[in-house]
């Protein structure tokens, strides 16, 4: 559960950092990076709490967060 | 047909209880397409700026009467547009193109302050606000008005007179348009109505550059719409997902999509404001 809240509390607060920077591209590029990178940890560290960490799902969470990333920067 | 569009996007035995998208070799073709794309769009717009260029729709009289109503509606006077700071504004604007800069102030050290000088504008007190990248003037000053120093600029009651350029450019080797705003306040300046000859030309001539460019689709909104599009695509496969997983108690290894739908929301979310302009 502390999970979940732990994540919520991470997408929250990024969407209020976005709202603070007045929807500037620039700065919203460089709170995704910090986003999705966080969201690989937490991915990381909800699996090693359910002991369901493998390597597919390492990789799983790294192509996720790499794809919002990218969904995010490549917009110019 | 059906039956690749059910393995696509329905966890079932066929694809091992996961949406064929949401494995790991179709997140990365994702991926793949998703940069290809972007890097299309990006060539696009340099080597066919016609078919996806850059687009805009900023007019300087209409940034002008947006600005002046921010100032009525927090109760200060309407500045008064001067061709002397339309002219400082310009040529501040030409000068950021010809030395490729982003800055209030030159690489060689020139100040915007020296612009308003040799438009021979005699300041008692002046100032300036940049923007770039914006498709409209509504958004222009909504940006400026967002940030506590350019709004400063624009409710500031000592100025009374005000001059903007919009110029189409590369700065950094990216093409924009760039807007320039003076304020500035002077006892000598000989201040022109709004519609007067040379303003309307003024206005014009910079406004013929960006008409050349409005049959162009911007590369911002078209990137948008591929990185609104394959969101939208992975949220409904996570979504699906998530109603099987949970209809059919299935149990797996990388449990229900809740995290990654979570995560997408929140990326979309993004997606939809992020706005394309800066303001200096």
């Amino acid at each position: 559960m502390i999970d979940y809240i732990a994540l919520l509390f991470l997408v929250v607060t990024y969407l209020s950092l976005v709202l603070l920077t007045s929807f500037s591209h620039q700065y919203i590029k460089f709170l995704t990076i910090g986003f999705t990178l966080l969201y690989f940890i937490w991915g990381l560290w909800h699996h090693k709490r359910e002991k369901s960490l493998h390597p597919k799902i390492i990789l799983e969470y790294l192509i996720i967060a790499m794809l919002g990333l990218w969904l995010i920067i490549s917009i110019p | 047909m059906l039956s690749t569009t059910y393995r696509l996007f329905v966890p079932h035995h066929k694809n091992n209880h996961k949406p064929k998208i949401l494995h790991t070799n179709s997140l990365l073709t994702l991926l793949g397409v998703l940069i290809m794309a972007q890097s299309v769009i990006s060539m696009l717009s340099v080597l066919q700026p016609k078919i996806l260029g850059f687009a805009t729709n900023i007019d300087p009289e209409k940034i002008i009467t947006l600005t002046n109503n921010q100032r009525l509606q927090n109760d200060q006077k309407s500045l008064t547009t001067s061709n002397k700071l339309n002219q400082a504004a310009l040529a501040k604007a030409s000068d950021m193109f010809a030395n490729d800069y982003w800055s209030h102030t030159s690489p060689g050290g020139t100040e915007p302050w020296y612009f308003i000088s040799q438009a021979d504008y005699q300041y008692k007190h002046a100032g300036e606000n940049l923007a770039r990248d914006f498709e409209n003037s509504a958004e222009v000053v909504s940006a400026w008005m967002a940030s506590p120093t350019h709004k400063k600029n624009i409710l500031d009651s000592r100025f009374e007179n005000i001059g903007v350029a919009v110029v189409n450019g590369t700065i950094n080797g990216k093409e924009t348009t760039l807007v320039v705003q003076m304020f500035g306040s002077s006892s000598s300046e000989q201040t022109s109505i709004l519609g007067s000859a040379e303003f309307v030309s003024k206005a014009y001539a910079t406004q013929d550059i960006s008409n050349n460019l409005n049959t162009a689709i911007s590369s911002f909104t078209m990137s948008k719409i591929i990185s609104l599009s394959f969101i939208i695509l992975l949220l409904v496969t996570l979504s699906l997902d998530w109603f099987f997983v949970f209809r059919k108690k299935l149990v797996r290894i990388s449990g229900k999509s809740w995290a990654h739908t979570t995560f997408f929301i929140a990326i979309l979310v993004v997606a939809i404001i992020i706005k394309h302009g800066i303001v200096l």
